[in-house]
């Protein structure tokens, strides 16, 4: 059950990247993004019927998988353009292949948080050769919707990832 | 509020800030440790009439104040999660002899947990037909069985060097276990003499995960989750907190068997040809003693009444005058000893009692090999 995940990947700490460069801390914007993570369960129903529940994560055992979606809703009277939601893969997570999901949207992947590509097209550094990154090493996902958000209209982007 | 943010630059996209990325993640098999608080927190980047904005963190409730740390972490915490292995170790039953004491067989627990645990053990013999191990069914009982660990640090299931030593080995519960830890565990029992050569007696150990130091029972948490305490859930297979595993004892003894026969040498008329079996013919007895068991035999002695009727040979048919008991291991030439009358006053092993019993041993009779091959004692008598 060992999953030897040891490695350090050629790349530097990323907190040195372009952040918004202004100092008007506590604007109001024209979205408003929230975040809930579920835990997902089988339930049967007074009628045997078998369901999957989703409920808010509290506390999670190591090796459960969780539900994160991210819903950016427009609060404001004119459209939004270009949105796009960038979510880390928390510490201690693990991205489960497959799994990131949002209605018309792009969705591409990062190992670095530098460099965005589709899982195709992603690269990581290995021993000095370039390999394509498998999913388990993603860390963070991007969402680029396609179109406006028009005012009141909510983009949602969601993935599962495992609890390490 | 839409036209604050015309003055705003364009905020390229280059990066994602991402904290603690560049460490490595190195994944135990017990999963993160319980009470760890996960966060996750998204940002979205968007553009009003062509001009961007400044970002905006997620919250769990929704926010839409812009800029850097005016988001909320959506967190959870990580449960208490118990999980233990319990393993027999060397994969082969223990070998020991009949009548043995404090023979062991050694077992390797591990805490599967993301938690440190205390960990209560029980070892109990197998009733007979019970069980089967190493495709042998249990056909023996041990008695006196305990359960010690190992003092020694346990560094993984492959560790060499480490044996039962009673005066130091004296835990019979691990107090204190931490995640991704392990020890080793002794199963010590004593063996009864009137176990057999290939007998197989099993033992199963009983490791139950408990609160570390008072080992008091665990209990999982049943019921909704708390927002704010950590849970309790049994993540061993069985979902109880307790695994067992087996192991044997093997008996391993000699086996011997004894066959007698007896051919006519001589009778004062035929001589040597054909002769019969009437007063005063020489009849030679052979003791055959195979040993088709797993250990060697040592320490044999034969005793045989000479027949009533007849008188030992105290003229010494073998060793050109010499013996009057020979012994042949297998194909190997024969050795030889003098039974003497009363007490074997030579000390070779051999001599004859008062009452008329040949009485063959050590040392002129050696340890009896496993495997088979045949030992044969041989002396004469005269028909009275």
């Amino acid at each position: 059950m060992f999953k030897g995940k040891g490695k350090v990947f050629a790349l530097v700490a990323t907190f040195a990247c372009g952040i918004a460069p202004q100092a008007f801390a506590q604007s109001q914007g024209c979205v408003e993004l929230k975040s809930v993570v579920e835990t997902e369960q089988e339930v049967v129903n007074a009628a045997g019927q078998k369901t999957l529940q989703r409920a808010p994560a509290n506390k999670v055992v190591p090796g459960s998988v969780v539900i994160i979606t991210v819903t950016a809703n427009n609060i404001c009277k004119k459209p939004s353009d270009n949105v796009v939601i960038n979510n880390p893969v928390p510490d201690h997570m693990t991205y489960v292949a497959s799994t990131a999901t949002g209605q018309n949207s792009d969705i591409t992947f990062s190992i670095d948080g530098a460099k965005f590509a589709a899982p195709d097209q992603l690269t990581v550094s290995d021993a000095g050769a370039a390999r394509k990154a498998r999913p388990d090493e993603y860390r963070v996902i991007r969402w680029t919707f396609r179109g406006a958000l028009a005012p009141g209209a909510s983009a949602v982007a969601s993935f599962r990832a495992t609890l390490n | 509020m839409i036209s604050s943010f015309k003055q705003f630059k364009r905020v390229g996209l280059a990066c994602v800030a991402l904290g603690a990325i560049a460490v490595s993640q190195a994944s135990l098999a017990a999963g993160t440790a319980a009470n760890t608080t996960i966060n996750n927190k998204a940002t979205v980047n968007y553009q009003v009439s062509g001009i961007a904005q400044t970002p905006i963190e997620s919250s769990p409730t929704g926010n839409s104040t812009a800029g850097v740390g005016n988001g909320v972490n959506t967190a959870f915490l990580v449960d208490r999660k118990i999980d233990l292995v319990v393993q027999e170790v060397d994969g082969a039953a223990t070998s020991v002899s009949p009548g043995a004491t404090n023979q062991v067989t050694t077992f390797f627990l591990r805490n599967d947990g993301n938690d440190t645990q205390g960990f209560s053990l029980s070892a109990v013999d197998d009733a007979i037909a019970s069980s089967t191990v190493f495709g042998r069914a249990d056909a023996f009982n041990t008695s006196n069985v305990r359960v010690f660990v190992e003092s020694t640090a346990c560094t993984g299931i492959g560790q060499t060097g480490l044996s039962y030593v009673a005066a130091s080995d004296t835990a019979t519960n691990v107090s204190t276990l931490a995640a991704d830890a392990c020890a080793f565990i002794y199963v010590v029992a004593d063996v009864p003499v009137t176990a057999t050569n290939g007998q197989a007696s099993n033992v199963t150990l009983t490791a139950i995960a408990r609160v570390p130091t008072t080992l008091a029972a665990l209990t999982q948490t049943a019921g909704a989750d708390s927002a704010t305490t950590v849970d309790v859930v049994f993540a061993d297979a069985g979902r109880d907190a307790t695994q067992t595993a087996q192991d044997q004892y093997l008996i391993s003894s000699a086996a011997l068997a004894v066959q007698k026969t007896s051919t006519v040498v001589s009778d004062p008329f035929n001589l040597a040809v054909n002769p019969k079996a009437i007063p005063g013919a020489v009849v030679e007895y052979g003791i055959a003693l195979t040993n088709s068991g797993g250990a060697t035999a040592t320490v044999v002695t034969i005793t045989d009444p000479i027949p009533t009727n007849t008188t030992f040979s105290a003229t010494n048919p073998y060793n050109s005058g010499a013996s009057n008991v020979s012994i042949t291991v297998g194909a190997s030439p024969a050795t030889f000893c003098v039974a003497e009358a009363g007490s074997d006053t030579n000390s070779d092993g051999c001599f004859r009692t008062a009452g008329g019993v040949l009485t063959v041993g050590s040392p002129a009779l050696g340890n009896i090999a496993s495997g088979g091959t045949t030992v044969t004692v041989r002396f004469r008598v005269t028909i009275n």
